[in-house]
């Protein structure tokens, strides 16, 4: 299962620190978690470096919150993604719409997250 | 169970026996009784009239002096007349003589003249009318007037005799003697008879003038017979009776012996027709009660086999275990010879959530102690494997409950635990023939450590551990299996390996009955039980259609995966591709899934069936979609995928190559 903790960074983002496996089961919570980090500040970031499992299904949720962040112009970031959310984005093309900081991207032999197309 | 039948039924046809032999016992005895009689009667008449015809002789003899002095009177002149009288008479006349007196008379012109006289004077006054009457019916008859005389308690007889041409007449007289009675001798015509002989026609006593019986006695009573001898112008009556039996002493004892010997036999017959009759109620109670004790027997046999039948079934579970991964099947054939349930078994239970268990065992001999060894053996090895004993553990734990000293029945066993993830298999013999290993490359035994039967005392027992690749077969059996009369028993396994190889997917059922087909025996003495376990080369498993499907299918298959080291990249991308199918058959309003992983040599398939609507599409999601990515995502991971439309609901599935992917062989000693 899924467990999210909302915290608060030193200049005033809102820091949301995901765990465990992100699918079906647990989209809404991804949903009402990122959007309450919102509600409050002028930036989310999204700390998946607990995550062990995210499919397209929780991508899509990012996908969501990433669209609603924006729309209220406020900044998303990825932090630590893991190296399946880091394929995952490659597969589907979406890598380009996250800024993700940290994670793998000093691995050079997977799918790096700072790789660009 | 049975009725002696009341006697009255046996005694009415040996009364009907018996009384039909009294009736003719009766008959017989009556007969010949009769006909004794019969001849008895004839043969008194025969004799009498012999004895009749002797007195007339002697009769004629009395007669004959009188005749002849007659004749000498007509030829001879009148005064040599006397003369020749005496001369004639002489012999005749005398104490001892025929006659007591005789003398000769003449007629004259008043009565008649005394010519001469022998002898003592007539007894009958010769001036009397009774002798002068007689005299004259002398000459008025043509034969000898006789008559009796009687005077002083003296019986006499009185014979007179005339010739009518010349006046002659002689008369004698004869005394009786004064008893009457005269002896009979043993030659003479009266013996065997008593007889009395009476003047005239009647048998008045007093006119008896002799008998051989004491007067007194007379007149004979019982069988008699009468007859008359002519004695000159009278007759004498002769009445005879038998002194004895004057037949055959066989004809007198015939009634008797008849009747005596129809007695006997009858009471025989009748003694044998009842005990026949005894026997023969005896032979039809025995008969019904015999066939009462066999429809018993048969109905006890029946429920016997009926119980035998449902024993079996109770202790041999039909249905298989649902042991993932492992297709299980079994079989029990009875000996062909020997109807009667034997003590092979197989078992094949599932443990932990990983691991499983199997036995094949054997209790010797037939019937229901056997099954109950059996059953004492089956289930404390279950126990023990229940509890986490390995197979070594559970057989030296089972092998001290038993005694073969005490016990007829010699146990042996095969006994396994595996783990259906891995392969792994871990087996421990107890003098049980080796399992069969069925793979691609054929069939070879598994040479694990043989340790004594259970129940033989304290003893340790080795396992053999060895990987069952996926797709093969692990075949245990009894030794009926391999046992052929006349046959040595390596012939025998070498014939159940030859040939033999993995049969397709879901046809261990079938590779069972090839197995007993090519190993059928018509002469087999011994039941057989065969347990096949084979490797799953596919696993199906479904899921409540749920938000939390994909999770517990990725879960199912993750564990799967590393459990046959399809390697880490192919394991991620298996568990993404159905978590994404999964969810989109959740998506799609499906209320059940199914996830279905095969893999041989190089190939992993995955299929994800669901009863849901829809037909899955691949979107080209754009960058902001936030769903509708699922398919891209199999399709890139994948090497190829299809959307299979089903009756119901429909399936889609994915393929990958798999690197390396070289089956595990099983480690040998």
């Amino acid at each position: 299962m899924a467990t999210f903790e909302l915290d608060v960074t030193g200049d005033g983002d809102a820091v949301v620190r995901m765990s465990g496996e992100i699918d079906l089961a647990v989209v809404d919570e991804v949903l009402s978690a990122a959007r309450e980090g919102l509600a409050h500040h002028d930036g989310l970031r999204l700390d998946l470096s607990r995550v062990t499992f995210i499919d397209s299904t929780g991508l899509g949720a990012l996908v969501r919150v990433r669209n609603e962040s924006a729309a209220e112009g406020k900044s998303l970031t990825l932090v630590d993604v893991p190296a399946s959310l880091v394929r995952l984005l490659d597969i589907t093309g979406l890598h380009d719409m996250f800024t993700v900081v940290g994670g793998v991207d000093a691995d050079d032999d997977g799918d790096g997250a700072n790789r660009r197309p | 169970m049975t009725e002696r039948r009341p006697l009255a039924h046996s005694t009415r046809p040996v009364a009907a026996i018996l009384l039909l032999g009294l009736v003719l016992t009766a008959l017989g005895t009556w007969a010949a009784a009769r006909a004794d009689s019969n001849t008895e009667q004839r043969l008194l008449e025969t004799q009498t009239r012999q004895a009749a015809s002797v007195l007339s002789t002697a009769v004629a003899a009395i007669q004959q002096p009188l005749t002849a002095a007659l004749q000498v009177q007509t030829q001879l002149p009148p005064e040599q007349g006397a003369n020749a009288f005496e001369q004639l008479f002489t012999d005749f006349v005398g104490p001892e003589a025929t006659f007591a007196s005789a003398s000769l008379w003449r007629r004259e012109n008043r009565g008649f003249g005394q010519v001469e006289t022998v002898g003592a004077e007539p007894e009958l006054d010769p001036d009397s009318p009774e002798l002068e009457a007689l005299l004259d019916r002398a000459l008025g008859a043509t034969t000898t007037v006789v008559t009796s005389v009687e005077s002083d308690d003296r019986l006499t007889i009185a014979y007179a005799k005339a010739d009518p041409d010349t006046g002659f007449v002689v008369y004698a007289e004869r005394p009786i003697p004064q008893d009457r009675r005269a002896p009979v001798d043993s030659d003479s015509a009266y013996s065997g008879l008593h007889y009395a002989i009476y003047l005239g026609p009647g048998t008045d006593t007093a006119q008896m003038t002799t008998t051989d019986v004491a007067p007194a006695d007379l007149p004979l009573e019982g069988r008699t017979s009468q007859t008359s001898v002519p004695f000159g112008d009278t007759v004498l009556t002769v009445v005879t009776s038998p002194r004895g039996h004057l037949g055959s002493s066989l004809s007198q004892r015939l009634p008797w012996i008849l009747l005596a010997s129809g007695l006997i036999l009858s009471g025989a017959v009748a003694l044998v027709a009842r005990q026949l009759v005894r026997s023969r109620q005896q032979a039809v109670s025995a008969t019904e009660t015999i066939s009462g004790l066999y429809e018993q027997v048969d109905a006890v046999y029946a429920e016997q086999g009926t119980t035998f039948l449902r024993l079996q079934r109770a202790l041999l579970p039909r249905v298989a275990p649902d042991i993932p991964g492992m297709e299980v099947a079994t079989e029990y054939v009875a000996a062909a010879q020997n109807a009667d349930i034997g003590g092979d078994w197989y078992s094949a239970i599932g443990l932990e959530e990983d691991t499983f268990g199997f036995v094949v065992g054997d209790v010797s001999g037939h019937g229901v102690d056997a099954v109950a060894e059996m059953a004492r053996a089956r289930f404390t090895l279950r126990a023990y494997l229940l509890d986490g004993a390995t197979p070594e553990a559970a057989l030296e734990k089972c092998s001290q409950q038993f005694d073969i000293t005490k016990d007829d029945h010699l146990v042996t066993a095969l006994v396994g635990v595996g783990n259906w993830r891995t392969g792994d298999i871990t087996v421990a013999n107890a003098g049980h023939p080796p399992p069969l290993l069925v793979g691609d490359a054929g069939a070879e035994f598994v040479d694990i450590p043989v340790g004594p039967p259970l129940g033989t005392g304290p003893t340790t027992y080795r396992s053999q551990s060895f990987v069952l690749p996926v797709g093969s077969a692990l075949v245990a059996y009894t030794d009926g299996l391999i046992e052929r009369r006349g046959e040595p028993i390596d012939d025998g396994m070498r014939r159940l390996a030859e040939g033999l190889s993995v049969a397709e997917a879901g046809q261990l059922d079938a590779m069972i009955a090839e197995i007993l087909a090519k190993m059928h025996s018509t002469e087999r003495a011994d039941d057989v039980a065969v347990l096949a376990l084979r490797r799953l080369p596919s696993v199906t498993k479904s899921f409540d259609a749920n938000a939390r499907a994909p999770r517990a299918a990725r879960s199912y298959v993750g564990e799967l995966l590393s459990a046959h080291d399809v390697g880490e990249d192919v394991s991620q991308d298996v568990v993404l591709a159905v978590s994404e199918l999964v969810t989109n058959a959740v998506n799609s309003g499906a209320t059940q899934v199914e996830v279905d992983l095969a893999w041989s040599a190089g190939r992993l398939d995955l299929s994800v069936w669901d009863d849901g609507g829809g037909w899955p599409t691949r979107l080209d999601a754009t960058d902001d979609s936030t769903g509708g990515r699922g398919l891209a995502i199999v399709d890139h991971l994948s090497e190829s995928w299809d959307v299979t439309p089903l009756p119901e609901g429909k399936r889609v599935s994915a393929r990958w190559s798999l690197p390396d992917a070289e089956p595990a062989q099983p480690s040998r000693p």
